[in-house]
């Protein structure tokens, strides 16, 4: 007999059952809290490690800033493109990436999108640790903590989470901000309980049929080629079949998904899903930025299905590369598809989500902005005034731009010759602030509690970003 | 409260141990064998089976129980720290030798273009190997902690290889090197980087900071390789600049004081310092390497202040402002408490690390520490220092997926697979498999702040789950060693990993007790049954009636369930 890992899982499940260990215990019975949610409200939060850089992802054109045109030009223009008033016009996430801009079931078009630009910590010195720490542990400004547990553990404590499942996360760095000593028992024990119930999600038997048989054999194949691994039971199998299943699964939800093709198609990047029955055979050019797409896309595919099937209220992903020092212009051609692919995927589900009763939010944050010149070696480096995306049914309306009046753009070929960095005009605590006031419902103590720090003064200005 | 002997006594030199036979496969890369200054206090009183447990989940891989016995031998720990810290003086595992020569690592005697390529998953199995078997424990761990310090990720390293590309196919770099392998080159850099870690992890901080900046893995990965200072236009790349201050030396805010230790100015000028470098291409020896050399027109040669003024560099060239640089922050206060609490947090605990934990310690360390980093010496203090001793700090640290699959092959003396004395990587396979689902993508960790160190941070729900999963494995495979006879898998199968171990149930009768089989296994994997987060209670009801010596099958799954269970333990993540 052989006994496979999903039968040491489930042993294991019915031995915990059958001997009631101690240490996965929940925290209803430690502390005699009742735990009944305040909202019905779910949150997924996407954490781009480094900059998804404003200044790339809503790009003015070259006619509203010649002089920005010409600082960045090498920056802006991607593959094949040598035009610069095109590329300003053509490289930016939310312009050339139709499933956002046109698609007319995505939130844009319903309505359902904010992006707030020239967000950060106004005291920040463009480190990793400037907006996040003060999240992950209420950083007092001599640079102690206030917590040990991270933000979404002390909202989960404030909210009444439910303990059995109060929230998950995939990737190392958002493990910060879900981390607590005191709900990690009760954390494995649901995650896993909650993969017990649903093994096969993940397994080599995908329940949703809708891959096919070509798009799965070259999307495995792809994987294979990356990694240099085979079999189905490796991870990049696993990865392949996550994939897939995000990206169509979201997409049968409209079935039949008007397939707009995109304005034009010269960014390069693995598998072009609108093609998918005339897969390229070989590796993708890029094979730096292969890789975090589809790590990103299994998170997602991971975390959405969290959501949906339990009730966890908070999950995240964390997605690395975009601390783009070098070569930003040819890393985010490779990466912002996928982001564009996973924000139309999550806004889809998450729409459905919201009409079984749960309104939800999706909220993608960077960590700072980036330089407006290109330093010695051809990339940018950190700057203060970053980006922060918002979707889903719970936002009020579509703002693009917040702040960023044509006024602000013209000032952008200054800051060349400057400071050198969008400045700072909102305190990113703000929507955190918000959010957490108008769907979790935290009263004064409850987010004191959660956010110890306020925003900065002069820094925040209401922004109404959510009904 | 009465007051702790924190450091032990110094100045004595120890006499220089007996150097054992070293290969000549690894001679070079091997750390020199040191005159401690740092004698280690001699342990007062018996180590029993727990404190045994301790020294060893912290000092090594994982115990066996070899060094079980060893350790819990009069004066057994104090020697066996000596021996540690001296790592030259140590034979080296033949079976780690083999798997090296196996797959031509370091590198030497066969050029890029017509040797046998090595690929991502030959290096990781390198690196599990060396932590699985290597006889230098305190040395690899100290590596893995450098490499993990100064993490740089492979696959960020294919596109400026890439780049030098004009001819096609583009995965190769015809123009400098005809029929170079980009992944080979990848491992190149990865795998001298680490075999850098080794040679110097337990010899000075100064030496090892300067080679780590030259190394052509982080000059690539971080963008030292290429950056410039161009007069009167960019400014130089700042990225490693701000990761070497960060990261890598001193950190944001002082630990004690609360101040920040620096500033967007010493940034810039840090920045400036480290201008001027590429990675050219070269002929060494006949073997095409790519070296660090300066670009003299690229480099911001001028005088810098940094840190308030406490700290001048003269202007110069850029290996001479290199240099200056590394010895100022080598000595530099912030640098030495927040790399000696760094230990602290590795070897001792999380609570030990920060502000008001153990101070005298970290204090102490500081001191030894001295203007170049004696890194030995520095170990030497904190692992023969009462707060390392200290039963209040057992099972406190969080163990990284690669310290659990070690840990899991040493506790129960797992031996990998052999033909003619051979060993067979494939023995690594799974447990390779393993770290990777678990989280930790040996040589692939994309962010430069590294897996995380912490131990709050290193339990997530993913981790956790795949941890369990891991778990099943592994014990799936070390089953025999729980049951003499016991063979999970059609004996036409190759066996996944560590098919042979020795057996500590060797009666039917024990075997068929599920209170005696759940006392073993825990007693194995935490010295101890009667904890309340190790209940052996618990593991004795999975395992059920049904062990039955000739009920192959439904022992199976019973002891499959019972040393799950067993591995779902908190303490199973925990050293």
């Amino acid at each position: 007999m052989t006994t496979s890992r999903r039968d040491l899982l489930r042993f294991a499940a019915l031995g915990a059952a059958a001997g009631g260990l101690s240490s996965f215990q929940p925290l209803r019975a430690m502390n005699g809290r009742s735990f009944a949610p305040q909202t019905n409200d779910k949150l997924f939060c996407i954490f781009l490690r480094g900059a998804m850089d404003p200044l790339y992802t809503i790009a003015p054109t070259a006619a509203l800033d010649p002089t920005y045109a010409n600082v960045r030009a090498n920056l802006l223009t991607p593959v094949g493109i040598t035009n610069p008033p095109i590329a300003l016009g053509a490289n930016a996430l939310l312009s050339d990436h139709w499933r956002i801009l046109a698609n007319p079931q995505g939130p844009i078009a319903n309505q359902h999108a904010r992006f707030v630009m020239q967000i950060g910590n106004p005291l920040g010195q463009k480190s990793h640790f400037d907006e996040w720490e003060i999240l992950e542990r209420a950083l007092q400004p001599n640079g102690f903590g206030l917590s040990e547990d991270g933000v979404f553990a002390r909202l989960a404590k404030a909210a009444g989470f439910d303990p059995n499942l109060p929230m998950s996360t995939v990737g190392p760095n958002l493990q910060r901000w879900f981390r607590s000593p005191d709900l990690i028992a009760a954390h494995v024990k649901s995650i896993q309980e909650y993969h017990l119930a649903h093994e096969d999600w993940l397994g080599t038997t995908p329940p949703i049929q809708l891959l096919p048989p070509t798009y799965d054999a070259a999307v495995h194949a792809g994987m294979q080629s990356h990694y240099g691994q085979a079999g189905p039971a490796t991870s990049p199998g696993k990865e392949a079949h996550a994939v897939g299943k995000f990206v169509l699964a979201s997409e049968a939800i409209v079935n039949p998904l008007p397939l707009v093709p995109p304005p034009h198609n010269a960014l390069q990047f693995p598998f072009n899903i609108t093609e998918r029955n005339n897969l390229p055979a070989s590796e993708p050019e890029l094979p730096l930025a292969y890789a975090p797409g589809f790590y990103m896309m299994r998170q997602c595919e991971e975390a959405m299905h969290l959501l949906e099937t339990t009730t966890c209220s908070v999950v995240g992903v964390d997605v690395h590369g975009w601390d783009t020092h070098v070569n930003q212009a040819t890393q985010r051609a490779a990466l912002d598809p996928w982001v564009a692919k996973a924000l139309h995927s999550l806004y889809l589900r998450a729409a459905q989500l919201s009409q079984n009763g749960h309104p939800t939010t999706i909220l993608v944050v960077t960590e700072f902005g980036r330089t407006v010149i290109v330093n010695g070696n051809g990339g940018t480096d950190h700057g203060i005034g970053g980006w922060m995306g918002i979707f889903g049914p719970t936002v009020a309306g579509n703002t693009l731009l917040t702040h960023m009046d044509p006024a602000s753009w013209v000032q952008l070929g200054q800051l060349a010759a400057g400071p050198d960095a969008l400045p700072v005009k909102t305190d990113f605590r703000t929507v955190f602030r918000e959010y957490f006031r108008k769907r979790f419902a935290l009263n004064t103590t409850q987010m004191t509690a959660v956010l110890p720090q306020p925003p900065l003064a002069g820094y925040d200005a209401p922004l109404g970003v959510f009904v | 409260m009465p007051a702790r002997t924190i450091a032990p006594g110094r100045g004595a030199c120890l006499s220089v141990l007996a150097a054992g036979l070293m290969s000549s496969a690894i001679a070079q890369t091997l750390p020199p064998i040191v005159a401690l200054a740092c004698v280690p206090v001699s342990h007062m009183g018996t180590v029993d089976d727990p404190e045994a447990h301790h020294v060893l989940n912290r000092l090594t891989f994982g115990p066996t129980s070899d060094l079980l016995a060893a350790v819990k031998a009069t004066n057994g720990y104090t020697q066996f720290l000596q021996q540690q810290l001296a790592p030259g003086g140590i034979t080296e595992n033949h079976q780690l030798l083999s798997i090296r020569a196996q797959i031509n690592l370091p590198f030497t005697g066969i050029p890029w273009s017509t040797g046998p390529l090595v690929d991502l998953d030959d290096i990781r199995l390198a690196r599990l190997a060396h932590a699985t078997l290597s006889h230098r424990q305190l040395n690899e761990v100290m590596t893995e902690f450098w490499e993990n310090h100064f993490n740089t990720d492979f696959h960020q390293l294919s596109l400026w290889i890439t780049q030098k590309v004009t001819g096609t196919p583009p995965q190769y770099i015809n123009t400098y090197y005809p029929g170079t392998n980009t992944q080979h080159v990848q491992c190149w850099m990865e795998w001298t980087q680490n075999e850098m870690f080794r040679t110097h992890a337990l010899g000075n901080f100064q030496t090892l900071l300067r080679e780590l900046i030259l190394s052509p893995a982080m000059m690539v990965y971080l963008n030292t390789a290429g950056n410039a200072c161009v007069t009167g236009g960019a400014q130089p790349n700042e990225n490693f600049a701000r990761e070497l201050l960060e990261l890598y030396t001193m950190g944001k805010y002082h630990a004690v004081t609360g101040l920040a230790n620096y500033d967007q100015n010493d940034i810039d000028k840090v920045a400036e310092i480290l201008s001027g470098w590429e990675l050219a291409k070269d002929l060494v020896n006949g073997y095409p390497l790519v070296n660090p050399q300066e670009i003299a027109s690229g480099h911001c040669g001028g005088a810098k202040t940094l840190f308030g003024g406490t700290v001048l560099i003269a202007a110069g060239t850029a290996a001479q402002q290199l240099d200056e640089l590394v010895a100022d922050l080598t000595a530099h206060e912030p640098v030495r408490d927040f790399l000696c609490r760094k230990l602290v947090r590795q070897f001792v605990a999380d609570a030990a690390a920060v502000r008001g934990g153990e101070d005298d310690l970290v204090s102490a360390m500081k001191t030894t520490w001295g203007t170049q980093g004696n890194l030995a010496e520095v170990l030497c203090i904190l692992c023969s220092s009462q707060p390392f001793q200290a039963a209040t700090y057992r099972w406190q640290r969080v163990r990284s997926p690669l310290e659990r699959v070690t840990w899991n092959a040493r506790i129960w003396d797992s031996k990998p697979t052999t033909t003619n004395n051979v060993v067979d990587p494939i023995s690594f396979q799974q447990p390779l498999e393993d770290v990777a689902d678990m989280g930790q993508a040996l040589f692939a960790y994309m962010t430069p702040d590294g897996f995380p160190l912490a131990s709050v941070e290193r339990l997530g729900s993913s981790t956790t789950l795949e941890g369990v999963i891991a778990g099943g494995d592994i014990y799936r495979s070390l089953a025999p060693a729980i049951r003499y006879g016991f063979w999970p898998w059609p004996f036409s199968q190759t066996p996944e990993f560590y098919p042979y171990v020795t057996s500590v149930l060797t009666t039917a009768a024990d075997q068929a007790n599920p209170t005696l089989v759940a006392h073993t296994i825990l007693k194995r994997l935490y010295a101890t049954d009667g904890t309340p987060s190790v209940d052996s209670a618990a593991v004795a009801t999975a395992l059920g009636n049904n062990l039955q010596p000739s009920d192959l099958a439904s022992y199976g799954s019973d002891l499959a369930r019972g040393i799950a269970i067993a591995f779902s333990f908190r303490n199973a993540t925990l050293k």
